[in-house]
């Protein structure tokens, strides 16, 4: 069938059916999947552009409805989830206008791509060290299986990075943490959702857990609200520019909203550590498929 | 798993034609504003997208209550 807009020729079931497989992992490991979906997108022969914008287009509305899950479940922190939108709306639209530099200078494949896949794979190989040494300290301590941490360096580092003003957050259990180590974790996936058109997820989860010391089912239910937020901006930002197949994005859709849901409700199964080990091999397949794109 | 199977044969073949009847109806319009108004192309996009989503989730949801698996 062809999308006019992104003037492609795409199977609408295999949209349909990429909608489904990033619905369940959004729902599961509380990321938009953006960052399989862009390369599954790319790799179909999307335009880099427009993999970018309409992904972010398809994240809104699929991360709504598994925030919406989460919420009701009580993983949502509201008050964190505030404050990092003071850094992740300004993130956005700086990476949404360097696109439109790289659109103009005729690069925007290469960079976007070999972006793509440093930090997907630095990302994958990052959360697999960590969530295996993190399960090897469950066994030896004992501890609860959901709150287990492994980087207690990098969590105890970030905490004595007391610049005021300090806030609670007692919601996630954090006793004090300064609010522009909370904006800067905005900022910085908010800048990778402009860029790279995933809704940052991926990075702002482990971030989230290792640099704020939130707790994975708590990270996981705020990450979607936070998606929604920079997606839905980021979707506005680039529909201006001219890179939103909104189509394309619906179609994606009607497959992720069943998807979503059967990936909440798998989370009340798995424990924190394992979560993350799973989560740790959906970056590197996504690097490789972008990898084969480029080189292709 | 029962759930899951219930649910998708009962919503994949609407969707299905769900998705072929909104790609016809809405693909001019879509593509005239893309090109001549995009400010209301974005707007529309983000509404569209919205709706959808919540629409599809209420419908899942009922559809769910409805055969008594939730």
């Amino acid at each position: 069938m062809e999308f006019p807009i992104a003037q492609v020729i795409i199977n609408p079931f295999v949209l349909a059916g990429t909608g489904f497989f990033v619905g369940v992992l959004g729902g599961f490991f509380g990321v938009g999947g953006g960052f399989i979906a862009g390369p599954l997108m790319f790799w179909a022969g999307v335009p880099i552009n427009f993999v970018v914008g309409t992904d972010l287009a398809h994240m809104t509305g699929k991360s709504i409805v598994a925030g919406r899950v989460h919420r009701a479940m009580g993983h949502v922190d509201m008050r964190l989830a505030v404050l990092m939108i003071l850094g992740t709306i300004p993130g956005v639209e700086i990476g949404a206008q360097i696109i439109e530099h790289l659109k103009s200078v005729g690069n925007t494949e290469e960079v976007v791509g070999f972006s793509y896949v440093i930090i997907l794979t630095a990302i994958g190989l990052f959360t697999a060290w960590e969530s295996l040494r993190a399960m090897r300290v469950r066994q030896t301590e004992r501890l609860a299986s959901q709150d287990v941490i492994s980087v207690n360096s990098l969590l105890v580092r970030s905490r004595l990075f007391r610049l005021p003003p300090l806030v609670r957050l007692p919601v996630s259990g954090v006793e004090e943490v300064s609010i522009w180590a909370i904006i800067f974790v905005g900022a910085v996936t908010g800048l990778l959702a402009g860029l790279l058109g995933v809704g940052g997820g991926f990075l702002r989860m482990p971030l989230m857990i290792y640099v704020l010391g939130i707790p994975t089912h708590v990270a996981v239910g705020t990450d979607l609200f936070e998606i929604a937020i920079s997606a839905g901006f980021g979707t506005i930002s680039h529909a201006l520019k001219g890179n939103v197949d909104i189509l394309i994005a619906l179609t994606m859709q009607t497959g992720a909203a069943i998807g979503a849901q059967i990936g909440a409700a798998g989370t009340r199964y798995v424990s924190g550590p394992s979560m993350r080990l799973l989560f740790s091999i959906l970056p590197i397949v996504a690097a490789v498929l972008v990898l084969l794109r480029i080189l292709g | 798993m029962r759930s899951l199977a219930i649910e998708l044969s009962i919503y994949g073949p609407l969707v299905t034609v769900y998705f072929f009847l909104a790609l016809r109806y809405a693909k001019e319009p879509l593509l005239q504003l893309y090109y001549e108004n995009p400010p209301l192309y974005a707007t529309a996009s983000t509404i569209a997208i919205i709706a959808q989503g919540v629409l599809l989730e209420m419908f899942t949801s009922w559809l769910l209550r409805r055969i008594g698996l939730r």
